[in-house]
C-alpha cells in the first residue's frame, strides 16, 4: 500500500484525535515499519488494517465509518495535489466511470507498483452509474467516501447504495443515482 | 509538559526523522534509477540514429544501383530526383538537370498520359503503364512505368516511378510475331499434311492440307485421339512402337494405311519427330504426312507386272525349246533326204553337184548349231540355281581331258586356279567357249593356250592367252555382241562370246581382251569371290 495513504491517515488521526491517540495505535500495532512512513514508500496493507482496528477499538467508531471519513479527507489531498486531473472532468458520473480507464492510469504513472482496486461499469446513463468494486483490501467505504466527495466537488449530490456481492466485502456493487 | 507528553513527542520526532531518511533514500534510489534509465535511453537513441543512417544509406544505395530508372517528380511532372539509370534512359547529361517529364511524352500519347495522371492522383498508384516517349536525345522509346504517390501526412506531395525501357522487347516481340506468322503461313499452305499431338495422342493442331487429306475439318479433329478418328487396320503395333520412339526422343519415317472420312483406304508416308517444351521434355510429336496412295498403287501394279513377266518369260523359254525342237526335226529330215539323194545317185551326179550337196550338208549342220546356240543363250538368263563353291582348277583340268585338242596345240594351266562361288555348269560353259575358241583360231605350227589366275581384292582375274591369229583392235568392242562372228567358219555361229559375256555378268565380273593380229590374243575376265 502506498505510503501517502499511511501519511495522510496518520495526519488525520493526529488532527482529529491528537498525537497521543496516534502514539497509542502505533505502539499497540505490531508494525514492520515501526510506524515510520513516507508518502513515496510502499508498506504492507496489514499495517493499515492494524492501525484501523486499533483506532476503531480506541474510539468506538466502526472501521467502515473511519474509512469513510478518511476518504473524505483523502479527496481533499487529491484536490490539492492533482487539481489538473479533476479539471478534466465536468461531471461526477463521467469522472467516476473513468476511474479504471483514466484515473488509475494516471496513478500508475506516479506509483507504478500501486495495487489498485478495479471498477467495472455495468450500467451508465447521465444520472445513473452501476459499478462492481473488486479488491482484496475490502476498502469499499474508502471508495464510497471518495465518491461522496466527488459529487460534492461538482456541487451535486447522489444517493449511493452498496450491495455486498461477497460477504467479506472484496466484491461490492455500487448503485449511484445522481440527485 | 509531562514526561509522557515528552516521550510521545520524542517518538513522533524520531518517526519523522526516520521517515525523512527513508524518503531521502527512496529519492536517491529513484535518482539512480532515473540516471540509468537516461543512460539507456541515450544509448538506444544513438543506436536508433545509427540504424536510421544505415537504412538511409541503404536506401540511397538502392536508389543509385537499381537497374531500372527511378524518378521522383512533383505533382506537375517536374523532376525532383532521379538515379543514374534514369539519366541514361531519359537521355540527360546529369542527374541535376531540371526538367518537366510531361515534355517527353510523345504527342500521340498526350491523351492517355493525362488520363493516367488522373488515375495516379485518384488511386495513389498506376502499374504497367506503357507509353512512347521522346528522350532528351530525341530518341523514341517505348517505356513501361509503375508509379505511386508520395504522401506527407496524408497529403499527396510528389510521385515516384520506376521506368523500364521496353523498346527492344517490343521489337523482339514484333519480330517473333512476324516469324510466327511466316511459319504459320508456310504450315497452312504447304502441300504436306501436318499434325501435332500431345503425349496422349490428342490432336492439338492440323494444317489445311491435313484436313484435306483426311477429309475431316479442323474442328472435327482438334482434341480427338488421332488413332480413333483415323482408323488404322492391324497396325496398332506400328503406332505403339512409333509412340515409344517419339517419347524416347527419336524421329522416324513410316508408312500407314488409314481410312479417311469417306472410308477410302489411303497410304500415308509419315515423318514424325518429338516435340519438346521449354524444359526439354517430350510433350508430344509433330508429324508430316504425305499421301502416297498413288505411288503405292503403282508399286502394286509393278509387282503384278513383274510376276506376269516372269510367267511369260517361262512360257517363252518353253516356247523356245519347242520351237528349236520343231525346227531341228525338219532339218534332220532334210539332212536324211539329202543323204538319200546322194547315195541313190552315186556316180550319176557330176563333181560340181556333189560339192553342192556337201555344201548343203554343211549349211544344215550350221543351221542345227545355230538353233542349239540360240537355245543356250536364251536359257542362260533363266537360271534360278543357287551359287555354290566351284573349284576352277578341277573344272579346267577336267575340261582339258574332254575337249578335242589337236596335236600341234598345247593347253596349259600355269598356276593353281581359285575356288569361286558360282554356277558350275555355266562356268564350265564359260571356259569351254574361251578355250575352244582359242584352239580354233590357232594358225601356227606350234600353238598354245595358257591359263592363269590372279587374286584381286574382291574378284579373281583369269587370263586365257593364245598365239592364234589375233583380233584386230577395231573389232574388240563388237565381238561380245550376239551373232557377230569374225570368221565365217562352220563351227562358229557368233553366239559363243555373247554367252561368255552373259555368264560373266551373272558372276558380277567383267571381260576384256588384248590382242595383236598374227601374234595372238589374251582374254581377261574377273569373277566375284
Amino acid at each position: 500500500m502506498k505510503g501517502i495513504v499511511f501519511t495522510e491517515f496518520l495526519d488525520l488521526v493526529e488532527d482529529k484525535f491528537g498525537l497521543e491517540m496516534l502514539d497509542n495505535i502505533i505502539n499497540a500495532s505490531d508494525l514492520e515499519s515501526q510506524g515510520v512512513y513516507t508518502s513515496v514508500g510502499t508498506y504492507k496493507f496489514s499495517e493499515m488494517l492494524q492501525l484501523l482496528q486499533h483506532l476503531s477499538a480506541n474510539t468506538g467508531i466502526s472501521i467502515d465509518d473511519l474509512l469513510l471519513v478518511y476518504a473524505e479527507h483523502f479527496f481533499g489531498v487529491l484536490e490539492d495535489s492533482y487539481p489538473g486531473l479533476l479539471k478534466t472532468y465536468k461531471d461526477p458520473i463521467e469522472m467516476l466511470s473513468s476511474i479504471e480507464n483514466h484515473i488509475h492510469v494516471e496513478v500508475r504513472k506516479i506509483y507504478p507498483d500501486a495495487e489498485l482496486p478495479t471498477f467495472e461499469v455495468l450500467e451508465k446513463t447521465d444520472n445513473r452509474l452501476i459499478m462492481i468494486y473488486k479488491s482484496s483490501r475490502a476498502m469499499h467505504h474508502f471508495g464510497l467516501g471518495l465518491m461522496n466527495k466527488t459529487f460534492e466537488h461538482f456541487n451535486s449530490t447522489a444517493s449511493i447504495v452498496l450491495e455486498k456481492i461477497k460477504e467479506d466485502g472484496t466484491e461490492v456493487k455500487f448503485i449511484i443515482n445522481k440527485n | 509538559m509531562s514526561q509522557k507528553e515528552l516521550d510521545i513527542l520524542r517518538r513522533a520526532l524520531a518517526r519523522e526523522k526516520a521517515a525523512r531518511k527513508q524518503a531521502e533514500k527512496i529519492l536517491e534510489d529513484k535518482a539512480a534509477e532515473l540516471y540509468e534509465a537516461k543512460q539507456k535511453l541515450e544509448k538506444s537513441y544513438i543506436e536508433l540514429e545509427d540504424l536510421l543512417s544505415r537504412k538511409d544509406s541503404q536506401l540511397q544505395g538502392v536508389f543509385e544501383n537499381i537497374v531500372d530508372a527511378y524518378v521522383i517528380m512533383d505533382l506537375f511532372g517536374n523532376i525532383l530526383k532521379m538515379n543514374n539509370a534514369s539519366v541514361k534512359l531519359l537521355g540527360f547529361s546529369d542527374a541535376k538537370e531540371s526538367f518537366n517529364l510531361l515534355e517527353m511524352v510523345h504527342p500521340k500519347e498526350a491523351d492517355r498520359v493525362t488520363e493516367s495522371f488522373k488515375l495516379l492522383l485518384e488511386q495513389g498508384a498506376i502499374t504497367d503503364f506503357e507509353l512512347y516517349i521522346i528522350t532528351r536525345r530525341n530518341e523514341e522509346k517505348l517505356v513501361h512505368i509503375n508509379a505511386s504517390i508520395i504522401y506527407d501526412k496524408g497529403i499527396a506531395v510528389a510521385a515516384q516511378g520506376i521506368v523500364r525501357d521496353i523498346t527492344l522487347d517490343n521489337i523482339y516481340q514484333k519480330r517473333l510475331e512476324a516469324e510466327r506468322a511466316k511459319y504459320s503461313q508456310i504450315i497452312a499452305n504447304m502441300n504436306l499434311g501436318l499434325m501435332e499431338v500431345d503425349n496422349k495422342d490428342s490432336i492439338l493442331m492440323v494444317n489445311q492440307s491435313f484436313s484435306e487429306m483426311s477429309g475431316f475439318s479442323e474442328e472435327e479433329l482438334i482434341g480427338k485421339r488421332a488413332k480413333r478418328i483415323l482408323p488404322i487396320e492391324g497396325q496398332g503395333d506400328t503406332i505403339r512402337f512409333e509412340h515409344l520412339r517419339r517419347r524416347n526422343g527419336e524421329s522416324s519415317s513410316y508408312e500407314l494405311k488409314i481410312k479417311n472420312k469417306l472410308g477410302q483406304l489411303k497410304h500415308w508416308l509419315i515423318s514424325a519427330a518429338p516435340n519438346y517444351n521449354l524444359e526439354g521434355e517430350v510433350v508430344g510429336s509433330i508429324g508430316i504426312h504425305l499421301d502416297i496412295t498413288d505411288l503405292k498403287n503403282l508399286e502394286i501394279q509393278k509387282g503384278n507386272l513383274l510376276s506376269k513377266l516372269a510367267k511369260s518369260n517361262d512360257e517363252l523359254q518353253e516356247y523356245a525349246h519347242i520351237v528349236s525342237h520343231d525346227l531341228k526335226s525338219p532339218l534332220r529330215s532334210i539332212n536324211a533326204l539329202v543323204n538319200w539323194i546322194q547315195e541313190d545317185n552315186k556316180g550319176k551326179f557330176d563333181e560340181a553337184s556333189m560339192q553342192n550337196f556337201s555344201l548343203i550338208e554343211m549349211t544344215l549342220e550350221k543351221m542345227d548349231q545355230l538353233i542349239s546356240d540360240v537355245l543356250n543363250y536364251s536359257s542362260i538368263g533363266f537360271s534360278d540355281k543357287e551359287k555354290h563353291p566351284v573349284d576352277l582348277n578341277h573344272l579346267v583340268h577336267d575340261l582339258i581331258g574332254i575337249l578335242y585338242i589337236p596335236d600341234h596345240v598345247t593347253v596349259e594351266v600355269e598356276n593353281t586356279l581359285p575356288e569361286v562361288n558360282g554356277d558350275k555348269t555355266k562356268l564350265h560353259q564359260l571356259f569351254q567357249n574361251l578355250i575352244s575358241n582359242a584352239i580354233k583360231f590357232i594358225d601356227k605350227e606350234k600353238g598354245y593356250v595358257k591359263i592363269s589366275a590372279e587374286e584381286l581384292p574382291t574378284h579373281y582375274k583369269v587370263s586365257i592367252r593364245d598365239n592364234g591369229m589375233g583380233i584386230d583392235k577395231k573389232f574388240h568392242d563388237k565381238i561380245f555382241k550376239i551373232f557377230h562372228s569374225l570368221n565365217k567358219s562352220k563351227e562358229s555361229t557368233g553366239i559363243g562370246l555373247s554367252i561368255v559375256k552373259k555368264i560373266i555378268d551373272l558372276h558380277d565380273g567383267e571381260i576384256w581382251l588384248e590382242s595383236e593380229p598374227e601374234m595372238g590374243t589374251t582374254f581377261f575376265f574377273t569373277l566375284k569371290k
